[in-house]
């Protein structure tokens, strides 16, 4: 990993348009501010961790047989 | 928002998903297609690997009152409306289909005007990413209301 030291205000720019500003330190809290293209998927580690464990389990390996299970809601088709 | 009818005309047509489902970044394009017809599930199929693939709900079928909050900037790569943002909760099921759980935490959301999609945190606190969808499983349900958020996350 690389590491590099930066001072409040202080930028670190990666690809050209990903620019990370050390926006203040609390303590031992960190704000970091991030400007990156509209595209580019920005999360805390710990929330993406959480959906991508939560997807990897949705994902479908074998054809389920739904068509026992009683649903919640009122919709009837 | 939409009522969420995917027509028949649409069922195939492929997705560009502007946002990845967190996990699978390397598929940006999804097909949706009927599971079984009359059946409020659907297919949500990886163009590019068809072994990837999602059980999938209109959200708004199961939870009328669900309310969705996108940053600006996610509302502008999707071209976000109401009237044409359909959202759709990764259903999971475990080997017990009773037990299956739709995550409203992080919907994929979905503009079929500009067929354009993703999946998305709601910014809206509260939403689990494991909310029980089949209808025993309501012993909780003092805690639920109908757009499946919990009170006592609220901050």
């Amino acid at each position: 990993m690389l590491i590099l030291s930066r001072k409040t205000g202080e930028k670190i720019i990666i690809n050209g348009d990903i620019e990370i500003t050390i926006a203040e330190l609390r303590g031992s809290e960190v704000r970091i501010g991030i400007s990156a293209p509209k595209n580019v998927s920005i999360y805390r580690e710990e929330v993406y961790r959480k959906v991508q464990q939560e997807n990897v389990k949705a994902m479908v390996e074998k054809t389920p047989d739904l068509t026992k299970v009683e649903l919640k809601g009122k919709k009837k088709k | 928002m939409a009522n969420g009818v995917v027509e028949t005309t649409e069922k195939s047509r492929e997705i560009n998903f502007v946002k990845p489902v967190l996990g699978f970044e390397e598929s940006r394009i999804y097909s949706f297609q009927e599971y079984k017809p009359g059946s409020p599930f659907m297919w949500m199929i990886s163009a590019g690997d068809e072994r990837l693939r999602f059980i999938v709900i209109n959200v708004f079928d199961f939870f009328p009152g669900y309310d969705l909050k996108l940053s600006n900037d996610d509302r502008e790569l999707l071209g976000f409306d109401e009237k044409s943002a359909l959202v759709f909760g990764l259903v999971s099921i475990p080997e017990n289909p009773e037990e299956m759980t739709v995550n409203l935490a992080a919907p994929v959301v979905v503009n079929y005007k500009k067929m354009a999609g993703g999946q998305f945190v709601n910014l809206i606190d509260g939403y689990s990413l494991k909310e029980p969808l089949v209808k025993r499983g309501e012993a909780n349900a003092d805690s639920v209301k109908e757009n499946g958020r919990k009170d006592n996350n609220k901050r």
